[in-house]
């Protein structure tokens, strides 16, 4: 026999004899047993009242947050893994992010006080970092030329209104390598003149990217920037005419008429 | 009623204790009335349900006091069990027996009160306090009721299974054919988790001799 045998089988001993079952409140357990088995819970009835109206509470608000795009900012206030971002220029419709295409420090939509002052005037509008499928048929539009709604539509806005989250978009590492670069220099580094480069390579290599749409705006954001007031012009046009529907038609329009009011420095 | 009916042929039962032939008449007998128990039990019948408790109550009261080392909470899990009952013995299959199936909803239970028994006992001692006493009546001797709480506090570092083990076959000195069927695992992992945890426990209990 062990050593500590002798100890276990005592301690053992002593355990059921100390806990043997007897109890001062035999009767008392048994009629809280009695009275709880003739009372119908009244917990389970509230539960089930209440987590049929929490769980559509949860659904409709998460719905109208995705919908009115206010959904990412109460993921971000919770702290959750952000699996869509919402524009809400674009009246909240929810598109599809790709997580390859973020890069490691999200900045922010809208662009720091301190930058916009060199707007002198312009109106507000904040840069579109969104990411979007794009199809084959997207990429016969001519380069140099921005493509038009006919082009874009079956592979820009089709997804928007008819998005398939379990059909990821097929985006080349190329490209979102050379989106990347414009981005980090629009969105990071707030250095203008290397975006306004970054997104010309951009555009010049994939003219109807999943990104082109994109590019395309953030380009002029930054002609603005750089006071090239009259290419910043140029690249709004196609927006505010409605080349590529209502995409940040309104913002382009308001632009275009900031920069009509007000003379240049 | 019928277990009541046990409890009248008690004094007969004294008479031919040591014969076979009434022992089994006797164990039919309560099978019979334990089988009646359990179908009025499922159709909600509320006297069953104290018959139930008043046949049943001590054993599972000691299982929960020896597996929680915390009498009140014991006190709660038991009334848990019973009041679980009505719905519980649907399940019940009837190859075991009524005490049995009440351990095994016990032990169900008991995993939940098993937490805050541990919390308990951990706050007291960081606070320095007395844990609860597993003693509830003066009687018991101080030195065992020391001992019974070292071995839950060696129980307490187990992980669960070997607890279980320790408990249904040490301490309720069950078999381990019927612990492995209350659990609901193999023979031969109950005789396992049980070698892992008596070799646990003796080196815990050593630790503890050392001043």
């Amino acid at each position: 026999m062990m050593p500590h045998d002798d100890d276990l089988s005592r301690a053992v001993t002593a355990l059921r004899t100390v806990a043997d079952g007897s109890s001062p409140q035999v009767d008392a357990s048994r009629r809280r047993i009695l009275t709880r088995a003739r009372t119908p819970r009244p917990k389970h009835r509230v539960a089930r009242v209440l987590l049929p109206l929490a769980a559509t509470f949860f659904v409709v608000s998460g719905a109208w947050g995705a919908v009115s795009g206010r959904l990412p900012n109460w993921m971000r206030a919770l702290n959750l893994p952000l699996l869509f971002e919402t524009n809400p220029s674009e009246g909240g419709r929810a598109t599809e992010r790709r997580a390859p295409s973020v890069p490691p420090t999200t900045p922010p939509t809208t662009e720091p006080t301190a930058e916009r002052s060199e707007l002198s005037g312009v109106p507000d509008v904040p840069c579109d970092e969104v990411s979007h499928e794009t199809t084959e048929q997207e990429r016969t539009v001519t380069p140099g030329n921005p493509p038009t709604m006919d082009g874009l539509r079956g592979a820009r806005l089709s997804p928007r209104t008819a998005p398939s989250p379990s059909r990821p978009p097929e985006i080349s590492s190329a490209e979102r390598t050379a989106y990347r670069k414009g981005h980090t220099a629009h969105f990071v580094q707030h250095d203008a003149a290397a975006a306004v480069r970054a997104w010309d390579a951009y555009l010049a290599d994939f003219p109807t990217g999943a990104f082109a749409l994109e590019a395309r705006y953030n380009r002029a954001i930054s002609l603005l920037r750089l006071g090239r007031r009259q290419e910043a012009r140029s690249a709004l046009e196609p927006f505010s005419n409605g080349t590529f529907g209502g995409y940040r038609r309104a913002e382009a329009r308001t632009l275009i008429s900031a920069m009509a009011d007000s003379p240049p420095r | 009623m019928a277990l009541r009916a046990d409890s009248c042929i008690e004094p007969i039962a004294l008479d031919v204790a040591h014969s076979d032939r009434w022992q089994l008449l006797v164990a039919s007998e309560h099978r019979s009335t334990e089988a009646e128990l359990v179908e009025r039990l499922r159709r909600g019948d509320l006297d069953a349900l104290g018959e139930a408790y008043d046949a049943h109550h001590a054993h599972v009261r000691a299982f929960a006091h020896r597996f929680l080392g915390d009498e009140s909470l014991a006190e709660d899990l038991l009334q848990d069990t019973f009041v679980a009952l009505p719905k519980t013995i649907r399940s019940f299959r009837g190859d075991a027996a009524l005490r049995t199936f009440l351990i095994s909803v016990a032990l169900n239970h008991a995993r939940h009160y098993l937490r805050s028994a541990m919390r308990r006992r951990r706050a007291h001692e960081r606070l320095g306090t007395l844990p609860s006493p597993i003693v509830s009546t003066p009687e018991i001797d101080v030195e065992r009721g020391q001992l019974a709480s070292v071995l839950t506090r060696a129980l307490d570092a187990l992980p669960l299974e070997q607890r279980v083990a320790v408990v249904l076959c040490e301490i309720e000195e069950r078999t381990s054919t019927e612990a492995a069927a209350i659990v609901g695992v193999a023979e031969g992992t109950m005789r396992t988790r049980l070698f892992h945890a008596k070799r646990k426990l003796r080196e815990a209990l050593a630790r503890e001799d050392r001043p």
